[in-house]
Order: structure tokens, then C-alpha cells, then sequence
């Protein structure tokens, strides 16, 4: 994964979901692995400092507004907003690159719109990675139903780029499957139940990154076992025809959450990605390494629903040559 | 013993029940002394007669209870309004009726920078930037403004013009330039012209943050001692004595204010509510009590401002069925946006409610105030406070149940009167139909059902002017000249009374301030005319010759730091 590499515009995931769907308890579990065997610096924004559970051992620095852990990480409150915060990082990152975030999660208030938040990602030095929606796999049915929270909950979920379905060991498989099924006729994205502990770093920032260098299958088959997200490489035929690539990018299946890539089109390099359900090609402008270009990296759910009958086969159906 | 002075006027209308009307009052170390005659109060003993108010009108200082401070600091920048406004001057900008007008005013706040420069011999920056504010383009018929208009003005420094709406900015081409916002820039917000480049208009402020050295403008805003000035000498223009900034003067900002009510001649009582729901409450809620111990007569702190969800003309706020007029583009989402999770409510309420303070909820639709509603009769179930006063703020289109309702909690209401003028047209057209138009701001089923009634004017969204903001809830009149919901006007002394005491005792200072009364504070508005004997439609026209502050003169229209 390049998740570790400082980048020029710093990738910002922003995640969202209604109270109780698990954003605080995944931010508490990203922080205390950051320092883990790829340390990442990652700048997490906050609402509120007094969720997130940081061990005083931890702390190397506090101020009102930010909090910086010993593994590099720093936690931001977003007690000024979006702008004046999101500035303030880009300042530091200018006068010290070398201690600047090189993973930005920005968590939102229960009832924010991600999609509306996700467009301070466009301010200078950043850049949107992706948006995340998490929901509480035993309420959402009935939060769907709900008169106040029902339409926003909805909205929420119909901007994700991937859902992740949580306190899945509380409820029955077919809760489970209504749960999800009433995720798929809201929102396109690729959903996970349960989100992993062992490669969350994967997950929430991995769905995000770009560009692509090494790639999680550089892993051993051992790690790659636990992993709840498959990765997969398919080499295209180049140069490729865009409009036969745009094509097969919006017909992969709901279970890829990723797929990004560096190819060789008819006039320029073009950049591939597509982020949950969103496909985007533009023009790559910087050079890259032969044995990089033209291998397209995907990301999968593997225990996506009905991930299995339809994976191998789209892979197989990669745009011809030009 | 201090000395006293008694004020012959022409006319005193205390609010006072047991004595409504008097030609004089006494003041002494700041307090009423008494009202009634100028022979009826010599039983006081010795005292000066200050004949200054002998043709006058006084009245109780108006209480502003819904304001926010940056009103004063928008007028270090030029106005490009639709409607006439009046700087903290004195001065009245006439409203810019077409976008050709708007860049003469532009044109010539640019050459006043320009002018400036030389001056000062500077070569200027990126800093250096025209922003402007007030922009209504709802009522051009024309185009909108867009970057090429802006290009008029000048292709070398960076214009922001701020929308009236608080939703939208315009910017000119150099500034996009310089924040590098062109034809390929992703962000949602950042609308193109036929030609695939940025049309310069900004919508909301993620898009408008792209334009930072504009942005910032707003960002510093609020921490400008010479605005805090500006903001208080509009309130005494206005007549207003009592202000209450509602959740805008965060924590960092505060020792501008202990400093400047400090100062002699401040011509405002300030009343700042903490912004709730940003963070731990619990540990708010102690801050504020703690700093209300240090209450002086000009600071005051003790009220909450929690904002639950928008406004009616974005379109963001909560609404029940049948929602909003149906959208002919088709794109906007049926319901507006919650801003604290109606789930969450409650224990954020009960924080501040346990603590002993009083809360003003922003619930702009009837949907947001019943959840502000099942709120407090939640937090009184759990823990029963008599006498809390929580406030519903604009509550703009409250039904007659939720009146009741309200009534029966103990629930107060502060009317958006001012948006039957600014707005009450768009909203019969364009937001919520004729219908429910006529219902907005129901002063008379507010008082008919039995609840607690002020009105505001939300400045800087509505300018400062109670005399204006009783006159849209006597009258009802829009900016086109439709009456809007006749059955729902008052009478001139119930907008009076809301405008004073009831303001006062939203702030739970109705004890102190709202009425002139033997031991209240001496807090004044003179006026020229007497309300309750103009006609109606006269009200907004009479003339604030000033105010009394704690037996303190302010002259309207003279101000402590002029601007340039």
C-alpha cells in the first residue's frame, strides 16, 4: 500500500452514520494501530475529544484544539469547522512535510450529510480519498422507518463509496440479509458486515489510495488469508480504448471496492479509479514505473453478497486492445 | 447618596400594569428611581431635572433577544443589498436594485482601496481583498452575478462578494485564478459557465472556503474588538439597550467583550449564549454557570444556544408533511438537514437544563420543534425545573397545537417577524405556499394560546430594529405589498410588549430590565413619536433620537470608532 508515503495532496476519507453505527470505535481502533508494522501518520477530525479513548501513555502533546499521539498521529477538533481546520493542517504540512498527515479521516456528526462535508476535500493540499457510511446493522431497519432520522439516514448511505454494516453478532443471518438488501436498494457502494480488526488501515484508507506502488498481495498467502478484502491484479492489453474501459469499470460487480490503476490510453496515460461506485479516468501527467503500468489493482469484499458469481468473470472481461 | 435626576418627557409608557403612563421619571445610581410626575416625584427629596427628554417619548429600552455580533462587523465592508440599510453611523446605504448597481458600488469601494494603498504606500497582497456583502440575487430578475461582472470592477485584485443568504458567494476571476479554481476543479458547488469555466459563484461554504483569502474574511470577523463597537452602536441607533448574541462569540473571543462593556460609554448590554453540542456538555454547562458568577451589568452569561436544524429559505430546515413546494428542477432533497441528532437532544438539553440554565433552541420548521418539544417535557419528566423558560427561536411555521403545547411546557417563543417582509413573498411562492405562509410567525395564536412572545430580527440576516420588527407583526406586509395572514397580526401594544418585557423575560431579566418600574434598571429607548398612538403602518418610521443605559445617555448616530 502507498498509505504510508507522504503525498502531495493528502488523501481525506470522511465517515459518516447515524449515533451508535460504530464511527467512534473504529477511529479508537485505527488510532491505537497506527503504530502498528506500517506506522501512518493519520490526522483524525473530531467533534468531540472526550469519545475518542486515548491512553495518557500515548499522548505526547495536547492543546485545546489538537492532541498528538507518540506513534504520529494527531486529533483535531473540529470545534472551528471544516475550513478553518482543514487550513490549519495544510499550513503545518507546508512548514514541515516531513511530520504532515499522510492519511486524513475526517468523522461526522451523526446526522451530516458525508457527501456535503466530503467537498472540503477539495480545498488546497487535500484530496478526497473516499466516504465511508457506517450503520448499526441491528437498528437500521427500523431507523429507515424512523420520521425524523429516516430521510438523512438514507441520503447518507446513497453517498457511500462503501457501507460498513456493524454489530452484525447481534442480530440473526436473515436480519442480516434484510439489513443489507435494504442497504443495496439505496446505495450502489459495496457493503461490509463486521468490519475487520486485523487490515482496517486497509479498508478505510486502502478503498482511498492512490497511487498505486505495492500492492497488498506483496503480503504472504498467510496475512492475505485473514483478510476480509480480497486483492486482485489483472494485467490490461494496452493501449487501451477509454470509452471499452469506462464501460467495464461500471459493470463491476457490487463487491469491489477499489479498483485503481495507471494505463496506457490512445494520446496520454490515463489515471483509473474507481472509488465504491464511482468511476473516474483522467489524464495521468507523471511517469510510472514500466512494471506498474497497465496492471489494474482491485479490491474486493469477499464476503460481499453474491461476490463470488460475478467476480471472476468481470475480471476476465477486461477492455480489448485499442 | 448618589444623586437623582428626574426626566420630564412627554409621554412615559412604562409597561408597567399598575401605572401604564407618566410625564416623568427618577433615576438614581443607574435604577428607577420612580415614575409619574415631575411634582409626584419630589417626594424623593432634591434632584437634578434634566429637560433634554421634555418632547420626547420614552419607552423601555428595546430587548433584542436573537442577534448576532457580526452585524457590526459586515459594515467594515462595502453593502450590496437589495434593501436601504443603515451603517452604525447613522448613515443609510440605499439597496442596490440591479446588478449594474452593484458593481458601481463595487467600483467605487474598489477605488477607496486603491485610494487607500497609495496612502498608506503599500503595494497591497493577497490579503488584500474587496469583499462585499448583502447580495439578494432572489430579487433580480436578470441574470445572476457572476465572475464577468466582478471582472468590471478590477482584474488584479480578488473580489468576494457574500450572499444575504450566508449560502452562497460570488468571486471574480482573479481570485479564481489564484486559488487555482478552474474548468476541471472537482468540487461540488463550483457551478460552469457554456464555456466549461467556473462561473466565480461559490454555494455553500465548503465551496466557498476554495476561495480562503475571501473566506477568512468571515472567519475574523468575529473576533474584532472595532466590531464589537460597530455592533453595539447599531444597537443603540436601534434603541436597543439589551442584546442578546445567540451562540456566535465562542470562548477565545470573550475577554474582547469583559473588556469593552467595561469601558465607559459602551452603549449596550450584552448577553452572550454559549453554542452548545460541540463537544462534552456536562463540561459546558459548568464553564457557563461558573461564568455567570462574574456577571457584570453590561456581560451576561447563563443562556445556551443549541441550533437543531436550517432555515425555510435554504430549504434546510425540518419541516412536516407535506414539506416544501415541489422543486421544478427537481434536486433538492423533500426535507431539510438535522444539525444535531434528534436522538440526541434530549441528553444534550438535560445537560444544560440540569445545570440550572435556560436553552434557545433553533428550530426553524414544525418538524425540528417537535423534537425541541419531546425534548423538554423529557428533561422536565426526569428532572423538574419550574420556571425554566427554554425558548423555541424562530419557530417559524408552529401550528396551533404546538402552540398549546408549548403553552403547557412552559415553553417560550421568539417570532421571525422580520421574514414576513424579507422573505414572505418566496415563502408564499416558492418555499411552503400561500397557505402556510399565512401561518408563519403567528404572533396572534402564540399570545391566544398563551405562550410567551418576543420577536428578532436574527441580525445580520435581518437588520437591527424592533421598531421594524413590531411593525412586520402588526402589519404583516411583504416586500411586494401582500398582506400575509391578516387574522395572525397583533395589536401595536402586544408588539410592544413582546419587544420589551417579553424579550426580557426570554432572558430571564424581567425582573431587572423590560419595564420602567420603580427598582429596575434605568434602561430607556427615547423616541420621537409614540408607538401606540401612530398609525400602524407609521411604526418602523419613527425616529430613535436614542437610549438610556443604566441612567446612561447614548445619543443615536454618534459612534465611538467612526468608520473611515
Amino acid at each position: 500500500m502507498a498509505i504510508n508515503a507522504t503525498p502531495l495532496r493528502i488523501p481525506v476519507t470522511v465517515l459518516g452514520g447515524y449515533l451508535g453505527a460504530g464511527k467512534t470505535t473504529l477511529i479508537n481502533q485505527l488510532l491505537s494501530q497506527a503504530g502498528n508494522a506500517d506506522p501512518v501518520r493519520i490526522a483524525v477530525l473530531v467533534n468531540d475529544f472526550g469519545t475518542i479513548n486515548l491512553d495518557a501513555a500515548f499522548i505526547s502533546s495536547q492543546s485545546d484544539s489538537v492532541i498528538e499521539l507518540s506513534n504520529g498521529c494527531i486529533c483535531c477538533s473540529l470545534a472551528d469547522g471544516f475550513a478553518a481546520t482543514l487550513d490549519q493542517i495544510h499550513q503545518r504540512a507546508l512548514a514541515d512535510p516531513a511530520t504532515a498527515p499522510q492519511q486524513l479521516l475526517i468523522e461526522t456528526s451523526g446526522v451530516a450529510l458525508p457527501g456535503a462535508v466530503a467537498q472540503y476535500a477539495h480545498l488546497p493540499g487535500f484530496e478526497l480519498a473516499s466516504i465511508i457510511v457506517m450503520a448499526d446493522g441491528e437498528q437500521l431497519e427500523d431507523q429507515l422507518a424512523d420520521r425524523y432520522i429516516g430521510d438523512t439516514i438514507r441520503t447518507q448511505l446513497g453517498t457511500a463509496d462503501l457501507v460498513v454494516v456493524t454489530k452484525t453478532d447481534l442480530i440473526s443471518t436473515s436480519n442480516l440479509e434484510t439489513t443489507t438488501s435494504l442497504i443495496r436498494s439505496l446505495s450502489p457502494a459495496p457493503i461490509i458486515s463486521a468490519p475487520p480488526d486485523s487490515d482496517l488501515q486497509l479498508l478505510v484508507f486502502g478503498i482511498g489510495a492512490f497511487p498505486p506502488s505495492s500492492p497488498p498481495s506483496a503480503r504472504t498467502s498467510d496475512q492475505q488469508a485473514t483478510l476480509a478484502i480480497a486483492s486482485n491484479r489483472v494485467r490490461l492489453v494496452q493501449p487501451v480504448d477509454q470509452k471499452a474501459l469506462e464501460h467495464w469499470l461500471e459493470a463491476a460487480p457490487p463487491s469491489v471496492a477499489r479498483v485503481k490503476g495507471v494505463v496506457e490510453g490512445e494520446k496520454a496515460l490515463l489515471r483509473v479509479d474507481r472509488v465504491g461506485p464511482r468511476v473516474r479516468i483522467q489524464v495521468w501527467p507523471n511517469q510510472v514505473a514500466a512494471g506498474i503500468l497497465g496492471t489494474i489493482e482491485i479490491l474486493s469484499i469477499k464476503a460481499h453478497p453474491g461476490a463470488n458469481q460475478t467476480l471472476s468473470q468481470w475480471l476476465g472481461d477486461s477492455p480489448p486492445k485499442l | 447618596m448618589d444623586s437623582t435626576t428626574i426626566y420630564p418627557a412627554r409621554l412615559v409608557r412604562t409597561l408597567w400594569q399598575s401605572n401604564p403612563e407618566a410625564t416623568a421619571v427618577a433615576v438614581r445610581s443607574g435604577r428607577v428611581l420612580g415614575v409619574g410626575t415631575l411634582e409626584s416625584l419630589q417626594q424623593w427629596g432634591p434632584a437634578t431635572v434634566d429637560e433634554r427628554f421634555a418632547d420626547k417619548v420614552l419607552i423601555p429600552g428595546f430587548v433584542e433577544a436573537h442577534a448576532h455580533t457580526m452585524a457590526g462587523a459586515v459594515w467594515n465592508f462595502p453593502y450590496v443589498g437589495f434593501f436601504d440599510r443603515t451603517d452604525p453611523d447613522g448613515k443609510t446605504w440605499p439597496g442596490c436594485k440591479s446588478l449594474e448597481e452593484v458593481v458601481s458600488r463595487l467600483i467605487e469601494a474598489n477605488e477607496r482601496m486603491d485610494a487607500r494603498l497609495v496612502a498608506d504606500g503599500s503595494e497591497g497582497g493577497p490579503e488584500d481583498v474587496l469583499f462585499a456583502w448583502g447580495l439578494d440575487p432572489i430579487y433580480f430578475n436578470e441574470e445572476r452575478l457572476s465572475r464577468k461582472h466582478l471582472d468590471l470592477v478590477s482584474v488584479d485584485r480578488p473580489i468576494f462578494v457574500f450572499h444575504a443568504s450566508a449560502h452562497l458567494a460570488t468571486v471574480n476571476t482573479k481570485m479564481l485564478d489564484m486559488q487555482d479554481i478552474g474548468a476541471d476543479h472537482p468540487a461540488e458547488g463550483v457551478p460552469k459557465d457554456p464555456t466549461g469555466f467556473p462561473t466565480g459563484e461559490l454555494q455553500e461554504p465548503a465551496a466557498m472556503a476554495l476561495a480562503m483569502p475571501g473566506f477568512a474574511i468571515l472567519l475574523r470577523a468575529f473576533s474584532d474588538p472595532v466590531s464589537a463597537q460597530k455592533f453595539a452602536a447599531s444597537c443603540r441607533n436601534a434603541g436597543v439597550t439589551t442584546v442578546a448574541d445567540l451562540g456566535t462569540i465562542q470562548e477565545q473571543d470573550w475577554p474582547i467583550w469583559e473588556k469593552l462593556t467595561n469601558e465607559p460609554d459602551f452603549p449596550a448590554r450584552i448577553v452572550l449564549a454559549y453554542r452548545g453540542y460541540r463537544g462534552n456538555d456536562s463540561e459546558a454547562a459548568a464553564k457557563v454557570v461558573a461564568k455567570a458568577k462574574g456577571n457584570t451589568d453590561l456581560l451576561r452569561f447563563g443562556i445556551v444556544k443549541l441550533v437543531l436544524d436550517g432555515s425555510i429559505q435554504g430549504y434546510t430546515a425540518r419541516l412536516n408533511w407535506p414539506h416544501y413546494l415541489p422543486d421544478p428542477q427537481d434536486q433538492r432533497a423533500t426535507n431539510g438537514l438535522w444539525l444535531i441528532p434528534p436522538d440526541a437532544l434530549t441528553d444534550c438539553l438535560a445537560a444544560f437544563h440540569d445545570a440550572g440554565l435556560l436553552v434557545h433552541c433553533h428550530t426553524n420548521g414544525d418538524e425540528a420543534l417537535d423534537v425541541f418539544l419531546d425534548a423538554v417535557q423529557e428533561v422536565q419528566l426526569r428532572n423538574p425545573r419550574p420556571d425554566h423558560r427554554h425558548t423555541a427561536q424562530h419557530a417559524q411555521l408552529t401550528t396551533p397545537a404546538q402552540f398549546q403545547r408549548m403553552a403547557n411546557l412552559g415553553v417560550n417563543a421568539n417570532l421571525f417577524t422580520n421574514h414576513i417582509w424579507y422573505w414572505g413573498d418566496q415563502h408564499r411562492t416558492l418555499t411552503v405556499g400561500e397557505d402556510r405562509a399565512a401561518g408563519m410567525n403567528a404572533c396572534r395564536s402564540a399570545l391566544d394560546a398563551g405562550v410567551a412572545l418576543s420577536f428578532h430580527s436574527d441580525a445580520p440576516i435581518t437588520p437591527i430594529g424592533p421598531l421594524h420588527t413590531m411593525w412586520c407583526a402588526v402589519n404583516r406586509i411583504t416586500s411586494s405589498g401582500h398582506v400575509l395572514g391578516p387574522d395572525e397580526r397583533i395589536t401595536p401594544t402586544e408588539a410592544l410588549q413582546a419587544a420589551t418585557l417579553g424579550a426580557a423575560y426570554q432572558l430571564r431579566m424581567d425582573d431587572e430590565i423590560g419595564s420602567i418600574q420603580p427598582g429596575k434598571r434605568a434602561d430607556f429607548t427615547v423616541l420621537e413619536e409614540d408607538p401606540l398612538a401612530v398609525e400602524p403602518m407609521a411604526l418602523r418610521d419613527i425616529k430613535v433620537w436614542g437610549t438610556v443605559l443604566s441612567g446612561v445617555v447614548h445619543r443615536a448616530g454618534t459612534s465611538p470608532n467612526p468608520v473611515d
